[in-house]
């Protein structure tokens, strides 16, 4: 069931980061085929749009995540999705998912980009050349994290990568749960502002309240790099457990659709 | 006892107020019956709790003796008052919605009886006029072959040919495996099919029987007889 609910999330959100998708591609390679013709104009107009889609596409990516929770889940389309043979958990879990899969895609993209504006600006240093140069410097960047933080390169990357995942699993994980708080009778009249007010909220103790008490109880002199990375991960995780169960128990027991 | 669906000793407060006091009903398989009720008078109420969407605050809900949850919602279709259809669809991809997350969805016939009613299969939902959107929803609710109908005014906003069409619909699922709850005002319109009524006033259940027996009793219509109860 999880699969199907999958495949319906993406379908529901597809177009929208597709065209988005097409439309970054093209401004990169209009762009390129621009220096290549040395059309300055066309140059500068196409980076220009070029940076402010990447922050209209981290934006939508908010708005999406927060309107296909909230449209689908608690407005009138709430009556065919809690009265379909599916868990709430499993609800919550795929839009989750398919938000983080397009955040990843949209990675992919970043990184698509990233390489024809390199190849166009590069002057010469080519691609190729690059990885040449990353591929030299690995042995000696391996070298220094081990001897600082005891892990090679490849941990250290599945840390970052981890926390950057887990970072982003409990802030999609925020937004449903002050979402699904909002929902409730004393919050429902003004559901907008009681949403953003309880996100606000849920952040202020989460990340500076409670991180705060946690580093005092640690004792910031015992603070070095490899704990920071390795305690971000944990904390994060332990938050997005903690907010999945309020927000799957909400939507199972205190369901207030209109 | 083993009937379809056990409502026992139900009640259901919101805050302080008590929507629905002590409600008990039963209703067993083959059945029509038709839940009737002013505004307020915990209808909405008792169909999202029988839907499983909220919980009672004392008592509780069996459909064929289980407790709800999934298992009781693939043996359920629901018709809210609203629409609830996902606006990005057109008609087929719904139809794929209903046959993915529902085994009893006859897709064949929900075919058909769009193609009756001129639905073309490729039209948007988010174009649809309301009317449209109501004659889709009750097609796939009623291609389901499920042992219990819940059913939200679903003649409400429709025009007289579309509100008869609907009728027929509703009579031709009847079988002695299911049965059918209809929440309605209009009483004089389903009267004629309803094998049970159930009345609802202020949270309680006030009158529940054989449609024929009550007749019979009060010697009225039951739409004459929801009048004086529910005189304003």
């Amino acid at each position: 069931m999880l699969g199907k609910l999958l495949k319906y999330e993406i379908k529901a959100t597809a177009m929208t980061f597709l065209v988005m998708y097409v439309a970054i591609l093209a401004l990169a390679i209009s762009n390129m085929i621009f220096n290549q013709v040395k059309f300055n104009s066309g140059i500068v107009i196409t980076l220009g749009i070029l940076v402010f889609s990447f922050i209209a596409l981290g934006i939508v990516t908010i708005i999406m995540a927060v309107q296909r929770f909230n449209k689908n889940l608690l407005g009138d389309e709430g009556y065919l999705m809690f009265t379909l043979p599916v868990s709430s958990s499993q609800i919550i879990i795929s839009k989750l998912l398919v938000t983080i899969i397009w955040v990843f895609a949209s990675c992919i993209i970043a990184f698509l980009t990233f390489i024809i504006l390199y190849n166009t600006y590069s002057d010469g240093h080519e691609l190729a050349q690059l990885i040449t140069e990353i591929k030299d410097n690995w042995n000696e960047l391996n070298t220094q994290l081990i001897s600082e933080l005891h892990m090679s390169v490849y941990s250290f990357m599945a840390w970052i990568g981890s926390g950057v995942l887990l970072g982003l699993t409990e802030f999609i994980l925020m937004i449903y749960t002050a979402l699904t708080i909002a929902q409730l009778p004393p919050f429902s009249k003004h559901r907008g502002l009681c949403a953003f007010g309880i996100y606000v909220g849920i952040d202020v103790v989460l990340n500076n309240v409670i991180m705060t008490a946690l580093i005092a109880i640690v004792g910031i002199n015992q603070l070095d790099p490899k704990l920071i990375m390795i305690g971000g991960c944990g904390f994060a995780a332990v938050s997005s457990v903690i907010l999945f169960i309020c927000t799957n128990f909400i939507l199972s027991k205190h369901l207030n659709l209109e | 006892m083993n009937a379809l669906l056990h409502i026992q000793n139900v009640t259901k407060k919101y805050g302080k107020k008590e929507v629905l006091k002590d409600v008990s009903i039963d209703v067993s398989s083959g059945k029509i019956v038709g839940l009737l009720g002013p505004n307020g008078s915990g209808k909405s109420t008792l169909i999202k709790l029988i839907n499983g969407l909220i919980e009672p605050n004392n008592g509780m809900i069996t459909i064929k003796g289980n407790a709800l949850g999934n298992e009781s919602k693939k043996i359920m279709a629901y018709l809210p008052e609203r629409t609830y259809l996902n606006n990005w669809m057109k008609v087929k991809d719904i139809l794929s919605f209903f046959s993915d997350f529902y085994s009893d969805f006859d897709r064949n016939r929900a075919e058909e009886m769009l193609k009756q009613l001129n639905i073309n299969k490729n039209d948007k939902l988010k174009t649809m006029s309301k009317g449209t959107k109501e004659k889709v929803q009750l097609i796939l609710v009623m291609s389901r072959k499920a042992d219990l109908y819940i059913l939200d005014e679903p003649i409400g906003g429709v025009d007289p040919a579309t509100r008869d069409y609907i009728l027929k619909t509703i009579i031709k699922n009847y079988s002695t495996e299911s049965s059918i709850l209809i929440a309605t005002h209009l009483i004089q319109e389903i009267e004629n099919i309803c094998d049970e009524v159930i009345f609802l006033a202020y949270g309680e259940v006030v009158l529940q029987g054989s449609v024929d027996e009550i007749r019979e009793e009060k010697g009225k219509s039951i739409d004459a007889l929801f009048r004086e109860v529910f005189v304003c």
